[in-house]
């Protein structure tokens, strides 16, 4: 985790926000390799697969613009909304938004995908807005197992098979092995997998 | 114990009544009842904490005691509240009014300056005319001509009007002392205070008029809210010399919510123009049980324990480090995560999630310096108050004052485990 | 002329070769007409898992699926050789042990399940997958499980690199390579339907 943040994928963004009701928005912070525009479209999409009826999708260029996209937006009121563009914001913005943090209160979700620079300006330049945020993630990818996990995996694999880790990755490098789908698992587990020949 | 669907009702016990249930006494996944968990956990909606009596009195003596006594025995007193961010401020002073507005010959007015107002765009003279609106929407209908005209003029100074004059109404000078130029003498007496300027005397003699219809109460207190948004210190303190003063001029009492870091430093000033400053400091939850109580307290009201567990519930009256919003801001997150992974009860390993993700996103940003200065508060409770870094720590609520019969300094308690594993990877580095 | 006879006779060997031959070139005919067709998956593997969270979001949202929602995030991504990537749902589960985290289904049944992917020019290939839905041990099947085998298992070159264990793990019949969405479908969708309103009642009648 480069940020500190905790980490959430999109989908899990997407569902946290479709199922937010509280006051206070949810924040993505994403790479900086990452598009914020791009990232909001994929998570207005999964929140359209998730059941959403509608998903707004906002980006915005300056303090007023935000505050104008959620008091006059034409998008129903508990459509959630996904808004980008935070990184046009110089810290002066931040302070506007501060000062009208009230402005911001919405019936419906709204989510907020930004780099790790704005969202340090937010929390240097708006203390209230801030303060008012109801959650804060960076975006990841799916997680791999745990080191736990992966233990766990291959010790009922050996109990399964009664073969030591040895065994298997011999009898995958003389292809003579069994090599359905528990023993895929077993060398990919084993960072062992280079011994079978890709597609 | 079952969990009802919301049309069941609960039996009391063999003679008593039943009663419909709440909503929420069954945890998520439900999402009927995890959406009503939320709700009930909102912060910065006082009004609604009110309404549904979620209120808890703090310990001893509250921030709203000491307005309604101070006010009460003094109606035309100005008087500063002045602390953190999610400290209760707001909830103090609507507490205060509904207690002012049992005195009979005391009407009072809450007025929040940032549902009026551009922040960024404040001038002088704008809290006399938001409180003139107010009074005036006390008042209702009037017929009186001269309120009418008063009222008229409030409005249009709030919107702003084009002012027409007749061009010929400035001729040329006939006064003859023009013709001659002179030298002007300044003048030997220089009064403590700026004069009014004229936009405030107006719109005073406004309101001034307004008051004076009020036939059943001879006193008016109005209460500012959000004015703690300020950064701009200097325009505080001219709002203070201009409107402030002129309110208590005119014999209205004045209660405004400001910028904590007026206590410090040179600003510190702008404070005794008040009668008095009263400071709400952060509920210390670690030396004082009382304090830990009354967190406690906070969420039992809101949330009942079948549904946020006790254990849940004192562990997030720690993790909040005191600060009221932020209590309710963890106590939300434990319960999205429980919503999250189907939990049937909010318990500890989702208040510790919350308290981590919170703490992550407090300290997000910090810089070096930050990050140093931070330490040295979390492991010797040492805070600069006349440092700019130090007081812009205190703002964004990462170092916290208690104020429990002597004022320490400490770091919030989610940030604390993340300072100190960073300090032991800068030792191992 | 009885020599020459007896030079153009096949061996007993030979012949029993040349028929599992003929078995192999039908059985691999078979897996290629049913297992080669094609499917559609999409370009990542955390698209994949996407998908497939979202599949069981909405049938755990309809009340099919009832297990917690934790073993739906707890999917995983583990990332191998050659753009391999070991997806899994639940935890190993050979004893068929309830007590495992798995995906519950209404109606008793759970499931869980672990697939291999290959990032490949052509996109997102599936190497190998296993899925076993178990419906508990009185019942007939006790469970079904669908393998895909790596394409260099010697099933392969028997017409089994995709097949299903119907009860069963001594032997199994050539099924179609399903994608995970599928499956999925199958399980909380397809079998979950047949199940709650079976086909026979009472005992089977005979003409």
């Amino acid at each position: 985790m480069t940020s500190g943040l905790a980490a959430a994928s999109l989908d899990e963004f997407a569902f946290r926000l479709l199922n937010w009701r509280s006051e206070g928005w949810l924040v993505l912070v994403i790479a900086d390799d990452l598009k914020a525009g791009d990232i909001a479209v994929k998570i207005a999409s999964l929140l359209r697969a998730l059941g959403a009826e509608a998903a707004t999708l906002v980006t915005v260029t300056s303090a007023d613009s935000l505050i104008h996209a959620v008091r006059q937006g034409q998008a129903p009121v508990d459509a959630p909304m996904v808004s980008c563009g935070y990184e046009r914001f110089h810290a002066e913005h931040w302070r506007q938004l501060d000062l009208a943090r009230s402005a911001l209160a919405t019936d419906h979700p709204v989510g907020m995908v930004m780099g790790g620079k704005p969202f340090g300006m937010m929390q240097a330049e708006a203390p209230h807005l801030a303060s008012w945020i109801g959650a804060a993630w960076e975006a990841a990818g799916v997680l791999p197992l745990t080191d736990k996990e992966r233990g766990a995996r291959l010790t009922r694999l050996r109990q399964r098979y009664k073969k030591t880790d040895a065994e298997v990755i011999a009898l995958a490098k003389a292809d003579r092995g069994s090599v359905d789908p528990d023993f895929v698992e077993w060398l990919i587990l084993l960072g062992q997998d280079g011994v079978l020949e890709p597609i | 114990m079952s969990f009802s669907e919301g049309n069941e009702v609960a039996s009391l016990g063999e003679g008593q009544r039943k009663l419909p249930i709440s909503n929420v006494t069954k945890m998520p996944p439900k999402l009927k009842r995890f959406r009503e968990y939320m709700v009930r956990l909102n912060a910065t909606d006082p009004a609604y904490a009110m309404e549904h009596k979620f209120y808890v009195p703090a310990p001893g003596r509250s921030v709203a005691d000491r307005i309604f006594t101070h006010v009460s025995l003094q109606p035309t007193a100005s008087l500063a509240v002045v602390g953190g961010i999610g400290s209760g401020k707001t909830t103090q002073l609507l507490v205060a009014q509904r207690r002012l507005a049992k005195i009979r010959d005391t009407a009072t007015v809450y007025v929040d300056v940032s549902a009026h107002q551009h922040l960024g765009k404040l001038k002088p003279g704008v809290l006399v005319v938001l409180a003139g609106l107010q009074l005036a929407e006390l008042l209702g209908d009037v017929g009186d001509p001269g309120l009418k005209k008063a009222i008229k003029a409030l409005t249009q100074a709030a919107a702003g009007y084009r002012e027409y004059y007749d061009p010929e109404d400035f001729g040329p000078p006939d006064d003859d002392d023009d013709r001659y130029p002179g030298v002007d003498i300044p003048a030997a007496i220089t009064p403590p205070l700026p004069p009014l300027e004229s936009t405030v005397e107006e719109y005073l003699e406004h309101l001034a008029r307004l008051k004076s219809a009020l036939t059943a109460k001879s006193n008016l207190v109005v209460l500012f809210d959000s004015l703690d948004r300020l950064s701009d210190l200097e325009f505080f303190a001219t709002l203070v010399e201009q409107d402030v003063r002129g309110l208590k001029e005119a014999g209205i009492g004045v209660v405004v919510v400001g910028p904590l870091r007026v206590i410090f430093g040179a600003h510190r000033a702008t404070l005794e123009r008040f009668d008095e400053y009263v400071h709400l400091p952060t509920v210390d939850v670690e030396k004082s049980s009382d304090g830990r109580q009354f967190l406690t307290q906070v969420l039992a009201k809101r949330i009942p324990s079948d549904v946020l567990e006790k254990k849940a519930a004192s562990a997030t009256a720690a993790a909040s480090g005191g600060v009221l919003r932020d209590l309710l801001s963890i106590a939300r997150s434990a319960g999205e995560r429980a919503f999250m992974l189907s939990a049937p009860v909010v318990d500890e390993s989702h208040v510790a999630w919350a308290a981590d993700e919170f703490g992550r996103r407090k300290l997000f940003g910090a810089s070096a310096e930050e990050i140093e200065i931070l330490q040295r508060v979390r492991k010797k409770g040492t805070f600069a108050s006349t440092s700019d870094k130090d007081l812009a720590l205190l703002v964004t609520g990462r170092v916290l004052e208690y104020a429990n019969g002597q004022t320490r300094f400490g770091v919030h308690p989610t940030i604390r485990p993340l300072l100190a594993d960073m300090a032991k990877v800068k030792l191992g580095s | 002329m009885a020599s020459s006879n007896r030079s153009k006779r096949k061996s007993l060997a030979q012949l029993l070769e040349e028929f599992k031959q003929q078995r192999r070139e039908v059985a691999v005919g078979l897996q290629d007409r049913i297992a080669g067709l094609a499917y559609a998956l999409p370009e990542t593997p955390d698209d994949l898992v996407e998908e497939i969270r979202l599949r069981l979001l909405r049938a755990q949202g309809e009340g099919r699926i009832t297990s917690a929602r934790e073993e739906i995030w707890g999917i995983k991504a583990t990332p191998g050789a050659y753009k391999r990537t070991l997806i899994t749902g639940g935890e190993k589960d050979f004893d068929r042990d309830k007590s495992r985290k798995h995906f519950a289904i209404d109606g008793g049944a759970w499931f869980d399940f672990a697939i291999t992917v290959e990032s490949t020019e052509a996109g997102l290939r599936l190497y190998s997958y296993n899925f076993e839905i178990r419906f508990g041990a009185k019942e007939s099947p006790a469970f079904v499980r669908f393998d895909l085998n790596s394409p260099v298992h010697d099933n392969a070159t028997l017409g089994f690199r995709s097949h299903l264990h119907p009860g069963t793990d001594d032997w199994s019949v050539p099924m179609a390579v399903l994608t995970p969405v599928e499956l999925i479908d199958l399980f909380t969708y397809g079998i979950y339907e047949r199940r709650r309103r079976p086909r026979t009642k009472g005992k089977a009648k005979r003409a």
